[in-house]
């Protein structure tokens, strides 16, 4: 038996093999030259299938998928099926919905998700009020990625080097990559880190069952003995029941790629087909999900008795006990790329939108296209110093924003669906819609916690019916989205609005 | 087949793993009878998870059907 110092250093190398494998690849297949704002931000609009499958599907199955999904199943149960059906859902609504929302993207020169709604809608003001929720939502999930690569590190490390230090570390390569990459750059590591997440993910939900149990059928009549109930969802309104399950999959589906990653991945795209292609080919991926909860289940056999976070390296510590360094290592080098690479596409999709859709309305005129991408580039440093600021200084804070994230998130739906599909709202109603549907999903999360349903849902209704009341208030015009920040002509009276239709 | 009964037949199979996995998994919450060792609800979403691009693939196919 090795020391655990000994045990550390060779897995955390191994590690630190994997991450700075993957950047030299990453940046030895970019090309050279000046780099332009949309070769930055969205990969020049030139994405093919094989790329756009890495994005779209990679970046969504973050750490928190690797090892959440594993703790989950491991904490709850059937619950945690829920991940993998609203990903179809979701890669369903993005068959319909992202090509057109690409087609927008190229015809209108568009870069960031806020600027799809500011140029849709005509409304400057709407472009800033998403751009600055979208930042403020995006922030508590690269912390968490941070939370992520420190249980990870901190399993590899044996107990002999603090996680917490590593995360740092790591972070701040993965942030000086993503300042010199761009999002092509990201594409080639998001390669890299789902093949090595597939091959660690079918070592331990097919290897580890049929090592311990003699198959998965041995490994599911040994959880029926010891831990039935696990295996059914909740009735009813329970906690993870029924009613849940079907609330959060059909909501989270639907909001599936509102995160402003995926937007910015959507225009990325060379064509329609592309996209269409993917849609189909995606749902595949949820694989590799079910293949985790086989290794969760196992590590529920194999080590019970963790609770709350410690769930999440349950898995972990199955590997820990039973296998060797080298492969604690490979594997806390999958989890860490799926900590990492996910971190910079969302870095620098928060980096495009604090440049072109809250510093460049502030300051009309200073930043021109020639400095576009530098400033997005500093962006990209600052965003990342913050969020490692704000998960040393108050991770108890960040935590608890996340459990808005999904919520505030799928917020964007009506602007985003009108604007694909060409309906003619008002930018006022979207506007006003989507700052009611995030109050209101905030307020059902953390004032009235446990609702037996998903909060959100709650927060869409609101969005909704405020959406549909400004429309029916607001004067009616011959059509076109209106400018709501521009000076609008006196309201005509209910009377004479009806005669006008 | 006109216009807009090809649309609808197309909402219709993208709505078949929506109501799969949405309501069928709540529903079908048992683990008895297992199907080659797995619970019957994990097995009912394996199952829709390589259902869901053949449906797909059936949308795309109508979609590039002449009316």
């Amino acid at each position: 038996m090795l020391s655990s110092a000994l045990a550390g250093r060779i897995a955390l190398s191994i590690v630190a093999v994997v991450i700075a494998g993957t950047i030299a690849f990453a940046l030895l297949n970019l090309k050279r030259g000046r780099v332009d704002p949309t070769e930055y931000a969205i990969g020049g609009r030139s994405f093919g299938t094989i790329f756009l499958w890495v994005l779209l599907a990679g970046e969504i199955y973050t750490a928190f998928t690797f090892l959440g999904a594993a703790g989950w199943v491991y904490l709850h149960g059937a619950a945690a099926y829920y991940i993998p059906a609203y990903g179809a859902i979701g890669y369903l609504v993005g068959y319909a919905l992202l090509p057109r929302i690409r087609r927008l993207g190229a015809e209108r020169g568009l870069v960031t998700a806020p600027d799809l709604l500011a140029n849709y809608y005509r409304s400057p003001r709407l472009g800033v009020l998403a751009a600055i929720l979208y930042v403020i939502l995006a922030l508590p999930y690269v912390t968490l990625q941070l939370s992520g690569l420190q249980i990870v590190l901190s399993s590899a490390g044996y107990g002999w080097l603090d996680g917490a230090i590593g995360a740092a570390v790591a972070f701040t390569a993965i942030a000086l990559f993503t300042f010199t990459a761009g999002l092509r750059g990201t594409a080639w590591a998001s390669l890299v880190k789902d093949g090595l997440v597939l091959a660690v993910v079918l070592f331990a939900g097919i290897a580890l069952p049929i090592h311990f149990f003699g198959s998965l059928g041995g490994m599911f009549a040994q959880l029926q003995r010891t831990n039935a109930a696990l295996l059914t969802l909740p009735t009813g309104d329970a906690p993870f029941g029924q009613v849940w399950f079907i609330t959060t999959v059909l909501f989270t589906g639907i909001g599936f790629y509102m995160g402003p990653h995926s937007i910015a991945a959507t225009f990325s795209a060379r064509s329609d087909n592309t996209l269409r292609r993917n849609a189909m080919l995606l749902p595949l991926y949820s694989i590799v999900l079910i293949v985790i909860f086989f290794a969760g289940y196992a590590a529920l056999l194999l080590v019970p008795g963790l609770h709350g976070h410690a769930a999440d390296q349950s898995f972990l510590l199955v590997i820990a006990r039973y296998y060797p360094p080298w492969v604690m290592g490979f594997v806390a080098g999958a989890g860490a790329l799926a900590a990492l690479v996910p971190s910079s596409a969302l870095i620098l999709a928060s980096a495009a939108i604090v440049v072109r859709n809250i510093v460049r309305p502030a300051f009309p005129g200073r930043i021109d296209e020639r400095h576009e991408t530098l400033a997005m580039r500093v962006a990209v440093i600052a965003i990342s110093a913050a969020a490692l600021l704000a998960w040393w200084l108050a991770p108890e804070t960040l935590g608890s924003l996340l459990l808005v994230y999904y919520s505030g998130i799928t917020q964007f739906l009506p602007g985003v669906v009108g604007a694909a599909f060409g309906l003619q709202l008002r930018g006022i109603a979207v506007t006003l819609g989507l700052a009611a549907g995030v109050v209101t999903a905030a307020l059902l999360t953390y004032v009235l916690a446990h609702l037996g349903f998903n909060p959100g849902f709650g927060g869409l209704i609101a969005n909704l019916l405020v959406v549909a009341l400004v429309e029916w208030l607001a004067p009616k015009t011959d059509g076109g989205p209106r400018d709501s920040s521009s000076p609008t002509p006196p309201r005509p009276t209910v009377s004479a609005r009806r005669f006008s239709e | 087949m006109n216009s807009w009964r090809l649309r609808a037949l197309r909402i219709a199979i993208a709505l078949l793993p929506v109501l799969a996995f949405a309501v069928g998994t709540p529903l079908l919450n048992h683990v008895e009878p297992r199907i080659v060792g797995l619970p019957l609800n994990l097995a009912w979403v394996i199952l829709w998870i390589l259902l869901t691009p053949l449906c797909l693939l059936a949308i795309e196919r109508l979609r590039n059907v002449k009316t």
